[in-house]
């Protein structure tokens, strides 16, 4: 009864009032979700990461000038070893020529030799 | 020659000990024997100067193991904050590709939703359009 009353354009206001409150529901519906605190969360965990990564590699930044000091005092302990060394070949050298030295004395350069060491054993022996 | 020599040792001895002029004992052996003596006596001298640069580079040597040992504990702590840096990145990276994986699905839901919105666009548009031309020519008519 009510229905028949109304005229066409009654009809036609009627349907978009409806569209347009249907619409207004629809679009509010359609909101997306951005996972917004996901993300900042793994933005948070990542600076801390960071951060640890940082203090780390300062860490390892210290720990390589140890490193160096290290090698610094290997290398000085090298050049001592080879010193050292140098001093044993001469030593070795030394003691290889001794019986060639020894052959070729006289009498007199034998006693003066046994001599001089006697002097040279009197002389550490009173130091020490 | 001594004046006042004494025998103190056997005639086949080869180190005889005599007494000379002045009082003073004094060893007598060949020429060759003594060489001897002096080889061994001064290759002695040389061994133990030896001995003793050898006891100063074994010294060397330990402390230069004690050295590299300390090299080997400070690289291994350096190794240990690296192997904790690449867990620390591979950590990041997992975060990161995670972070893409949403953005990736916001976009696609995105891009639904902007599909969606342009239907909608689409609808609207025509409805403004033949909603009131219908509903004029129906007035029209309708009179």
């Amino acid at each position: 009864m009510i229905f028949k009353k109304l005229d066409i354009k009654t009809v036609f206001i009627l349907v978009l009032s409806l569209a347009l409150i249907i619409s207004f529901f629809v679009g509010q519906k359609n909101k997306i979700d951005y996972r917004k605190d996901e993300i900042k969360a793994l933005h948070a965990k990542n600076n801390e990461l960071s951060k640890k990564n940082d203090s780390l590699a300062t860490a390892n930044a210290i720990l390589d000038k140890k490193i160096a000091k290290i090698d610094l005092l290997i290398k000085a302990n090298d050049i001592k070893i080879s010193e050292k060394q140098s001093q044993i070949e001469t030593l070795k050298r030394r003691k290889n020529e001794i019986p060639s030295y020894v052959n070729v004395l006289s009498a007199n350069g034998v006693a003066s030799s046994l001599s001089k060491y006697i002097e040279r054993t009197r002389k550490s022996s009173s130091s020490n | 020659m001594p004046a006042r020599s004494q025998n103190i040792l056997k005639e086949q001895e080869r180190v005889q000990a005599v007494i000379n002029e002045y009082g003073d004992t004094v060893i007598q052996m060949s020429l060759l024997d003594a060489k001897l003596i002096l080889k061994v006596v001064l290759e002695k001298e040389v061994n133990d100067s030896l001995l003793d640069v050898y006891t100063v580079v074994d010294s060397l040597n330990k402390n230069k193991i004690s050295l590299l040992f300390q090299k080997i504990e400070v690289f291994q702590i350096e190794k240990q904050n690296l192997n904790e840096m690449v867990v620390n990145l591979n950590a990041i990276i997992e975060n990161k590709e995670t972070e893409t994986q949403i953005l990736n699905e916001t976009i696609k839901k995105q891009k639904k939703e902007i599909r969606k919105q342009k239907i909608i666009k689409i609808v609207a548009l025509v409805g403004d359009v033949v909603l009131p031309v219908t509903t004029l020519l129906t007035v029209m008519f309708v009179k």
